[in-house]
């Protein structure tokens, strides 16, 4: 306890020093604020450290002027923050790949037939070759046809770059052209599965926005839908996207004729881990990411309603990302 | 193996059939066909593939695709085999997984597209079987 009396709080900070420490303290002893709060780093007897919050209150102690100091330690806050940090990180990662995962789908399907025409070609110019059947004219169709092909493949690497490129800040696009975008990639699983999109959209629509993560999220949304519609084994599949400026914000609604999302769930349904889809199909994620990534980075609202014949999911989007100060990245 | 001109000899007057869904694998597969067999008869689906094996007979070859919307390519070699037990088949599928296609019904399975390595095998063996 003695030890303790001779110390000063500058001594019991880990990394800072007396200019520092005075800054901090200025407004209190100058009287501009009665209490100031700072979070800093202590250390032990024993050099260990551990974070703190810090709060300094300006009292009256039997007429002195006096100081009031209330340290807590928050080494748990800061573990349970960090792991949180994480898990969002892991979590936002894994939506991520699910978008990746419809891309990855679509370049198989895409780069297939490319491979197949340019091995025939080869084929044929080897068959040619051995035959003694060379002919200018059919080697120059061939390797014509073979340039051709790869230039198809080209262009499938070149809409991936595209897709998922990364951005660091927000650009201005016309949301059709985001929602071109997702249809891009998520299209010809749609037409696989007989499944028709309808689109009701102002094509006058401007934003300022992460266009690559909107994006992402409405694949999300899209293929939810898709999947409830293969689910109940929907016939007549049908997805419809609208949207709508109603001058405060920007509403994009992706409807489906799946059967609805019964009462009972509808929360449920963002929460993170939470699947109606058997273990193989659902992580359970997706709605949780979307959900996290339209409030956290576009300060926006997600949310679900029943209509006839089947949910509706609905973005709302503050107009211009910049003015609503949202965070970056 | 013998030489490919002397192979080609020996199978160019079979009748071939060639059956596949997709055009451009029908153009390629066609062309490759035609440098070695002289009468190669090429159709887009397994109904009208058997309709011209049923009418026109004689045919000693059928390279087919195994999925074909409509009549797969399984279903039209049954048929076909009812009608004619001595022909010789060839299944061709995009899977890479050649040999889990279990089937009595074919002589080979190949990948896609019919390459060069496979048709010098494919003419020895029918040269072996000759009629």
């Amino acid at each position: 306890m003695k030890e303790m009396f001779e110390l000063t709080p500058l001594d019991i900070k880990a990394d800072m020093s007396s200019d520092e420490l005075d800054e901090l303290l200025k407004p209190l002893v100058e009287g501009e604020l009665e209490r100031v709060f700072f979070s800093t780093i202590h250390q032990r007897k024993d050099k260990t450290t551990y974070p703190v919050d810090v709060y300094i209150q300006a009292i009256k102690y039997e007429e002195i002027d006096a100081y009031i100091a209330i340290v807590i330690d928050i080494t748990e806050k800061k573990k349970i923050e960090n792991e949180l940090l994480d898990k969002e990180e892991i979590m936002l990662a894994q939506s991520r790949h699910a978008a990746m995962g419809e891309m990855i789908s679509m370049i198989a399907h895409q780069w297939r037939q490319p491979i197949s025409v340019i091995a025939m070609d080869a084929n044929n110019i080897l068959a040619d070759i051995e035959l003694e059947m060379v002919e200018e004219e059919s080697l120059q169709t061939g390797a014509e046809d073979i340039i051709k092909q790869t230039q198809e493949l080209s262009k499938t690497i070149d809409d991936f770059r595209n897709f998922f490129r990364p951005e660091k800040i927000p650009e201005e696009v016309f949301l059709d052209d985001i929602i071109s975008d997702a249809l891009g990639v998520i299209g010809k699983s749609l037409q696989h599965n007989n499944v028709e999109v309808i689109l009701d959209t102002d094509k006058e629509i401007k934003l300022k926005t992460y266009s690559r993560e909107l994006m992402q999220v409405l694949i999300n949304l899209i293929k939810n839908a898709k999947e409830v519609l293969l689910e109940n084994s929907v016939n007549d599949g049908k997805i419809s996207i609208s949207t709508k400026d109603d001058g405060k914000s920007i509403l994009v609604t992706i409807c489906d004729n799946g059967g609805g999302v019964k009462d009972e769930i509808q929360d449920k349904i963002f929460e993170p881990y939470f699947t109606t889809k058997g273990e193989k199909n659902g992580t359970g994620l997706g709605l949780y990411m979307s959900k996290t990534i339209i409030e956290k980075h576009f300060l926006g609202r997600l949310s679900v309603y029943n209509e006839k014949e089947g949910a509706c999911f609905e973005i709302n989007l503050p107009l211009n990302i910049k003015d609503s100060g949202a965070l970056d990245g | 193996m013998d030489d490919i001109k002397v192979l080609r000899e020996k199978v160019k007057d079979l009748k071939v059939l060639f059956v596949d869904d997709e055009e451009a694998i029908r153009e390629g597969t066609g062309i490759f066909l035609n440098k070695f067999f002289d009468d190669v008869t090429i159709c887009s689906n397994g109904e009208k593939a058997l309709k011209i094996f049923k009418e026109e007979g004689d045919f000693s070859l059928i390279v087919s695709d195994i999925l074909m919307p409509k009549m797969d390519g399984i279903e039209m070699v049954q048929e076909m085999k009812k009608i004619d037990s001595d022909i010789f088949v060839i299944f061709l599928t995009a899977s890479r997984r050649v040999e889990n296609i279990d089937n009595k019904l074919s002589n080979l399975t190949l990948q896609k597209p019919l390459s060069f390595e496979n048709i010098k095998f494919v003419m020895q063996k029918l040269g072996d079987m000759k009629w």
